[in-house]
């Protein structure tokens, strides 16, 4: 399917109304946010620096928390692509017995498509994030890096569990979300196993941080036996001072909120003496195409901390909404990972699905320049330009390179517009008809330029 | 992968890498207020924590049996002496009965049913953010993680004095803690999933109760509890 394709099945299902109303408010929380903070520009500043400078040393800093992790009693698995993360993962549960596992909500586990391969081995994998919950339910994949189910109105998620769920259907979200606690915390108090991901792994002391503002990062870190959080290898920080900066930027970049309800630090499996907490702990570090993009003119999006300011902030992401990049990373930022991480040939189209606007690179909490990205992407992947516009193309610059031909056309142009248009504007024009269809075309001025300024000047 | 083969690769990556400086300071500006109570209480407020502030003894015990109710029974720490002095006798005195928390000694699921049935946790704050009304909890030994996250009500024990301005500091001070687990907590359990509604208690506790202990008497409170763990840096004014 095309991104076209996709866009237009998205508008089939009015998909685009929630989208816009949900990414626009995220979007003015988080200018709110950024106002109601001083030191925040400040903060993007240092934010960027320090993603900079860990990302330029980063097999040092992976051996670092490598070395913590063990230290602190856990295990670690380097995972070169997604097959080898997800039969780590799937051997760990066969080896333990594992039949529930609870997750929280991870884009690298949807990257990797990790529930599906637990599936396949026999083990019941149930995200407990309320949203991706929703999304797991409705048996589709989220639409958004933070807000899964912003395609989704309360009224469809109230049909939802009056079928799924056996409930009497309410579109009341306190209820909806009474019912949520419910059927989960049987879930997690039944789950053998916990998986995460990580917002931050820290070097300096083999911790991940975890945040969530329902608590189910929590739970799932602490009431199953086994905990595996699975960490993309870029996810680095030094240390605190650096978890404390980046922290200072995720939330308010986010949902506009100083600091997210829950965030969680977790050290390993618990320690002698300690009254709860899994007895088990397993890093799963992926590549999956980072070290590809790392090596690459693009390895700046690995600056990237997956707040989602970019979607919200997107005009493309806001009229489309996320399904329609046909990505687990969808936006601005999943126009770049996207091709990095999977191949520019299947992807090149999401490139060109920019107006290289800017905004994402003005709300990005680390000032990745999204936009310059962009344009190179699009310059590795001429080769795989249609045909069809790689055509017009070469008539453009046919006719705009040669003079004569050049008045030629515009004074023909002018003959069109005179003939075909209503009130200054053209409604069909068979060769543009992809334009056409959704809006009228301005017609061409009735006079050339050239000929006007031969006249003015006369 | 074989590790170094996977660090090896990362290695040869970072020769290729087109990595534009950051260009930003070399440390994090600094986040201070002239009244870190004030702007504390303020901030938990507005992320719906409940703060009561108790000068004596006999206030917070008050502050505790109206959210404990006549149940009695809660989940907590083991150290709350530590933040308020005299809590065994206060306990005592009142009827008030900690369910042992510890989980995995026999049938994981069972001990997890007991300790979920329970409605109450009280805990300590090792540190808190004056900045955005937070609490940080460093668990370990005698502390259960339940107590802050199984249960409907999470009641925390304050002394004023451990406020601090940032997560910066906050972070900082517990860094040593010999600990698995380190949480901040910001308020009850939030969510806005469902068409950006906000709604309390998705999974975590519904309430989040803060008795902020201040007063001439906390000033007898030692600025270490007795593992040693780190308290406050800095004496605020309110």
């Amino acid at each position: 399917m095309t991104f076209r394709e996709r866009i237009q099945g998205a508008f089939a299902e009015g998909v685009p109304i929630a989208i816009d109303r949900g990414a626009r408010g995220h979007y003015e929380h988080r200018l709110e946010a950024a106002a109601a903070f001083p030191q925040m520009e400040v903060m993007r500043d240092r934010a960027r620096r320090i993603r900079a400078e860990v990302i330029a040393e980063l097999d040092v800093h992976l051996r670092r928390f490598a070395d913590s992790v063990i230290r602190n009693g856990g295990s670690v698995f380097f995972a070169a692509d997604a097959a080898e993360a997800n039969e780590y993962i799937v051997n760990l549960a066969r080896e333990e017995g594992v039949t529930r596992a609870v997750k929280v909500k991870s884009m690298l586990t949807e990257e990797i498509r990790l529930n599906d391969a637990l599936a396949a081995a026999g083990v019941e994998a149930v995200e407990t994030d309320l949203g991706e919950f929703i999304v797991q339910l409705a048996g589709e994949r989220p639409s958004h890096i933070i807000a899964p189910v912003l395609h989704k109105d309360r009224y469809q998620i109230g049909e939802l569990f009056a079928e799924k769920l056996g409930v009497d259907y309410t579109d009341d979200p306190g209820t909806l979300n009474d019912i949520a606690r419910t059927y989960l915390r049987k879930r997690f108090l039944t789950a053998e196993m916990g998986i995460s991901g990580a917002n931050f792994a820290v070097a300096e002391d083999g911790a991940i941080a975890l945040v969530t503002n329902e608590g189910n990062g929590r739970l799932c870190t602490t009431v199953p036996r086994i905990h595996v959080a699975v960490v993309g290898m870029e996810r680095l920080v030094r240390d605190r001072e650096d978890l404390a900066v980046m922290f200072e930027v995720l939330a308010r970049s986010a949902t506009g909120q100083a600091l997210s309800t829950y965030t969680n630090i977790v050290t390993g499996p618990r320690r002698s003496g300690e009254p709860d907490g899994p007895d088990q702990f397993h890093v799963v570090i992926v590549d999956n195409g980072r070290s590809a993009t790392l090596g690459s003119e693009v390895a700046e999006i690995l600056y990237c901390i997956r707040c989602g300011a970019c979607l919200n902030a997107c005009p493309v992401y806001r009229h489309v909404g996320g399904h329609a990049y046909g990505s687990v990373y969808p936006g601005p930022i999943g126009k770049v990972l996207t091709p990095s991480l999977f191949g520019l040939e299947e992807w090149h189209e999401l490139p060109a699905t920019s107006s290289l606007c800017g905004a994402c690179q003005e709300v990005c909490p680390v000032r990745i320049d999204i936009p310059s990205l962009l344009v190179e992407l699009r310059r590795r992947s001429t080769g795989t330009v249609p045909a069809g516009v790689r055509r017009g193309l070469a008539a453009y610059a046919g006719v705009t390179t040669r003079p004569w031909l050049f008045r030629l056309v515009t004074r023909l142009a002018t003959w069109v517009g005179k003939l075909w248009s209503r009130d200054g504007w053209m409604r069909r024009v068979p060769v543009l008809r992809g334009w056409t269809e959704e809006r009228d075309l301005p017609a061409p001025a009735p006079e050339t330029f050239h000929d006007w300024w031969r006249k003015r000047g006369a | 992968m074989e590790r170094e083969r996977f660090l090896g690769r990362v290695h040869a990556a970072l020769r290729g890498a087109v990595l534009p400086d950051g260009e930003g300071p070399s440390a994090a500006p600094e986040i201070r207020f002239d009244r870190p109570v004030t702007r504390f209480v303020e901030q938990a407020e507005a992320v719906a924590t409940v703060v009561t502030r108790a000068e004596s003894s006999e206030q917070v015990a008050d502050a505790i049996g109206e959210v404990i109710g006549d149940d009695r029974t809660y989940v907590g720490w083991d150290d709350l002496e530590a933040f308020i002095p005299g809590w065994d006798a206060m306990a005592n005195g009142r009827g008030w009965v900690r369910v042992d928390a510890t989980v995995g000694t026999g049938s994981r699921t069972a001990d997890l049913a007991r300790v979920g049935d329970v409605k109450v946790g009280i805990t300590g704050a090792d540190v808190a953010i004056a900045a955005t009304g937070t609490v940080v909890l460093a668990h370990g030994p005698g502390r259960p993680r339940a107590a802050s996250l199984l249960v409907e009500t999470h009641l925390v024990l304050l002394p004023v004095n451990r406020i601090v301005p940032s997560l910066h500091d906050a972070l900082v001070a517990v860094r040593d803690v010999d600990t698995s687990n380190v949480v901040a907590i910001t308020g009850p359990s939030r969510t806005g999933d469902i068409e950006s509604i906000l709604t309390l208690g998705v999974h975590g506790p519904r309430q989040v109760h803060i008795v902020l202990i201040g007063g001439a008497w906390i000033h007898g409170l030692g600025r270490r509890n007795r593992r040693g763990r780190a308290a406050t840096g800095s004496t605020p004014s309110s």
